[in-house]
């Protein structure tokens, strides 16, 4: 025979599990309510098929220091910043395969690539009045903008932003460090002819040196720094 | 401030004034002498890095400041010997070391005939010798004796300018003396501080781990390794000591009006940031003047 208080104490804890699934049933609807709600629907752009093309990477070796010129086929955005950034990160994603000649850690290098016209500064026109060497915003919303005018193609300044850890972990050394450098130049100098001139950040900032030896706080001239002739084609 | 200190600083290299590393300068006296020439008995050794700066890893526990040191004082043992005078722009690990602009300073007062910048890596293998990556003076810029080319301001960041020319045939032959020593020897150009500021004969010097194919790779650590090094250092040192005496004292980049702007030009294109100038006396014991 059971005992009295034992029913109504198991009739009370069935009561109590079936009211909290009910509370647990009712917060899982309103969770999902909340997520449905905040959903974005927008449906994702349809990727876009980029053919592969050919690019040069100057490739360093750190056992003759020299630096030769190699191709490579490579999908590239056509935008010239993000092309850039994607030739410096393959360049770099190189020296972290296992066998390569020039062993950097692996991870990412290049946090931006800014693009500047040369020279940097904007033409002032002679003999114009301060009214008339300032465009209005009206002139500029017009179409009459700086960028209208009559442009000639000229050089540019290629501003390459590295993280701090590429820099911080990177091989110490005269000459490793300086041929990270020739490497990024001549890559840039091979794939971009408008690029005249280089110059690095690191974290956005300038810094002394790569890590404790190569000077980048100059502005390096964008040459070709292959030193030894490209290998037969494979 | 920093201009008026470091102006006072290559003046008084003219004037073959030396002060002691942190002391002002004082102002510059008028040199005693017309004609400046290098001192073939002086040799500046550079330990590269030091005090909170360790320079490169290399091993376990190993910083390139200790062994730079290290090698700085065989380098000088064995000069020294030699008949050499050696100054060194550190003898210890100070926890306030000088500045790469500092050192050149040191350097430049001396007006000697070789300056030899010390570093190591654990990259590569055998001795790695750069010079400065600034071009020379072309041959048809002013570098005359005459009234308006006795002041010759050069900026900072190409004091090396001038010589370079003399810069590359020191780097051949120690280059030559490595060879001959049997060690793996890499020459070339380098954008390392403070090389371009440096108003001698001036070398890079860079260590590294020796690798003979089929034997263990030699540390630059190793006394021996580091001996062998500054045998065929020292021999080649005193070997351009005798050469020296046929050069002639750096010929300034040329300064008068156009031929000053064209060297600030090429400083610009040579990409060198800094853009602070030194007025140097050509040695002609005329007083020194700054550009404006």
């Amino acid at each position: 025979m059971i005992p009295r208080y034992q029913r109504i104490l198991f009739w009370v804890l069935a009561g109590a599990i079936l009211l909290m699934a009910l509370v647990l049933l009712r917060g899982c609807e309103q969770a999902r309510e909340k997520l449905t709600r905040h959903r974005d629907e927008t449906p994702l752009a349809a990727p876009v098929a980029t053919a592969s093309e050919t690019v040069h990477l100057a490739l360093a070796d750190d056992t003759d220091g020299s630096i030769t010129l190699v191709e490579r086929e490579v999908a590239l955005p056509a935008e010239a910043t993000a092309r850039t950034h994607a030739l410096l990160a393959r360049l770099i994603a190189e020296y972290s395969y296992k066998n390569s000649t020039h062993p950097i850690e692996s991870g990412p290098a290049v946090d931006d690539v800014f693009l500047l016209d040369l020279p940097l500064s904007l033409p002032v026109a002679t003999g114009a009045g301060p009214a008339e060497q300032q465009p209005s915003a009206a002139q500029l919303g017009a179409g009459n903008d700086l960028a209208a005018e009559p442009h000639v193609p000229g050089g540019q300044l290629a501003v390459v932003n590295l993280h701090g850890t590429f820099a911080d972990h990177h091989p110490s050394g005269i000459e490793p460090e300086m041929l990270t450098i020739e490497s990024i130049i001549g890559t840039l100098y091979a794939n971009s002819p408008r690029i005249e001139e280089v110059r690095f950040l690191v974290d956005g900032r300038p810094r002394e040196t790569l890590n404790g030896h190569a000077d980048l706080m100059r502005t390096y001239p964008a040459v070709s720094t292959a030193t030894k002739p490209a290998p037969e084609a494979r | 401030m920093l201009l008026a200190v470091l102006a006072a600083a290559a003046a008084a290299a003219f004037s073959g004034q030396v002060q002691p590393p942190g002391q002002i300068p004082m102002p510059a006296q008028p040199p005693s002498s017309p004609a400046s020439t290098l001192n073939r008995n002086l040799v500046v050794l550079d330990p590269a890095h030091g005090g909170p700066d360790g320079g490169a890893v290399l091993g376990d526990h190993v910083l390139e400041k200790d062994v730079t040191l290290a090698l700085a004082g065989r380098l000088r043992a064995a000069l020294t010997a030699a008949g050499l005078t050696v100054i060194t722009t550190r003898d210890a690990d100070p926890s306030d070391p000088l500045s790469g602009d500092q050192r050149a300073e040191i350097a430049n007062r001396t007006h000697a005939v070789a300056c030899i910048v010390l570093h190591a890596t654990a990259v590569g293998s055998g001795v790695h010798v750069y010079t400065s990556t600034l071009p020379p003076p072309s041959p048809d810029e002013d570098t005359g004796g005459g009234f308006a080319s006795a002041y010759v301001p050069v900026p900072w960041e190409m004091a090396q300018a001038a010589s370079v020319s003399q810069s590359q045939r020191l780097a051949g032959e120690l280059t030559s003396a490595f060879t001959k020593n049997n060690l793996p020897v890499l020459a070339g150009q380098a954008a390392v501080r403070p090389l371009d500021n440096l108003m001698c004969p001036a070398v890079a010097i860079e260590i590294a781990p020796l690798l003979v194919p089929g034997e263990d790779a030699t540390a630059v650590t190793d006394p021996n390794y580091q001996q062998h090094v500054v045998a065929a250092l020292s021999s080649a040192l005193q070997a351009w000591r005798e050469h020296a005496g046929a050069l002639e004292p750096p010929a300034p980049v040329s300064a008068e009006n156009s031929n000053q702007e064209k060297a600030i030009a090429a400083a610009n294109a040579a990409g060198l940031a800094r853009s602070r100038a030194l007025t140097v006396e050509q040695a002609t014991g005329t007083p020194q003047k700054r550009p404006q």
